[in-house]
């Protein structure tokens, strides 16, 4: 998913992917499950906790719904196939969405330590400082169950261009300060379309 | 973000959870009305909005009435109030302490200095006793945790108490 900004999801984030998603619910009725994974995060040891911190996971649950109701591609999401969105069908499809972002995490993981072992970065420090530094410190860092809306890695890289003009609507753009988001897909693209760019630069760098 | 879906959240089953809590009290002489509830419930809600904090389930007030109730320095008369100022000090010192206590630790170590270093005075207890704990967790001081809050004091404590066994002796050496 592309974000902009500090990665959070706004409201008007929101409204967008209900449109998309053609889904419709009241705030109060999220409220129960934001209410079970506060319980959750404290670990049934705190009654109550800060503004910032029920904002991150009223994010969580919103982010899962959304993660859910937008399924893959070619796959029904669980979503689809619930009646209507009662606070117990929002219930299962909250917890497909939040399954469904841990499945992401493992096959993006998988996927990198796939592509690990044979990466030839050529000298070129911005790609090894992709894959060794900052990769390996926001596998360490992402929060899949009480913040999985932070799936921003913000890469330093400079860009010329948009290579990844809304592939599968999951790489946008990567700029100087440009975020490119992971997940399977995302790795793939960079195995297949960001490396060739990465060439590209190296090659217009030599000329220089 | 829209807050009213917080309140919504902190609204939940309060009431007939605060009432409830006579059964217990009710031999310690401590005794809600339905109008006491509301009015903790009001001053609740207030406290909340203020240390910014967001409450679910059955809430602090519950717990704090249970801790307090065989407190010495608690009767009927000033039960109500009590336990409106208790509850706003705990959320104070929640955020004072940056969530790193639980409600159990924070309430252990709030009870066990109400009864036997403030001696039923909460403007001491909030203000010297929390002031120097919390001070301590956010420096870093994890011990609290071994102990669940009990017994913790006596390490952190700047003032010389009374030393309760020599009084005694001092007492009986008189007669």
């Amino acid at each position: 998913m592309i974000k902009s900004g500090d990665g959070k999801m706004t409201m008007a984030d929101r409204e967008d992917m209900n449109h998309k998603t053609n889904l419709h619910y009241e705030m109060e009725d999220l409220i129960p499950i934001v209410g079970k994974l506060a319980e959750k995060y404290t670990s049934y040891e705190s009654t109550s906790i800060t503004y910032e911190k029920a904002e991150q996971l009223m994010e969580a649950v919103l982010y899962c719904i959304h993660e859910n109701a937008l399924g893959q591609p070619g796959q029904e999401s669980a979503m689809a196939v619930l009646p209507d969105n009662t606070g117990a069908s929002l219930q299962q499809a909250y917890e497909a969405g939040a399954a469904r972002a841990r499945e992401k995490v493992k096959q993006a993981l998988a996927l990198y330590n796939e592509i690990l072992p044979g990466l030839a970065c050529y000298g070129n420090r911005f790609l090894q400082d992709i894959f060794m530094k900052e990769l390996p410190v926001f596998f360490g860092r992402y929060d899949v169950d009480f913040a999985p809306q932070n799936e921003i890695l913000t890469l330093d890289y400079p860009v010329l261009k948009d290579i990844f003009p809304d592939t599968g609507g999951l790489i946008k753009s990567m700029s100087l300060s440009g975020a490119w988001s992971w997940n399977k897909n995302s790795c793939a693209g960079f195995r297949k379309g960001m490396w060739p760019m990465f060439w590209e630069d190296m090659v217009r760098r030599a000329e220089i | 973000m829209d807050k009213n879906w917080m309140v919504l959240l902190q609204e939940q089953n309060q009431l007939s959870s605060l009432m409830e809590t006579n059964q217990g009290t009710e031999r310690f002489g401590l005794a809600l009305t339905e109008e006491d509830a509301r009015l903790i419930l009001k001053e609740r809600r207030h406290a909340l909005q203020e240390q910014k904090r967001v409450e679910f389930g059955e809430g602090i007030v519950p717990k704090i009435i249970y801790e307090f109730c065989d407190s010495d320095f608690i009767d009927q008369n000033n039960y109500v109030d009590m336990v409106i100022r208790l509850q706003e000090i705990f959320y104070l010192y929640k955020n004072e302490m940056q969530d790193e206590i639980t409600d159990d630790e924070l309430l252990h170590f709030m009870k066990e200095q109400f009864e036997q270093v403030c001696f039923g005075d909460l403007d001491y207890l909030e203000g010297t006793c929390l002031a120097i704990f919390g001070q301590a967790i956010r420096a870093g001081y994890g011990g609290y945790k071994g102990s669940d809050g009990c017994g913790e004091y006596g390490r952190l404590d700047e003032v010389k108490r009374w030393d309760y066994e020599l009084y005694l002796d001092a007492l009986g050496n008189l007669w």
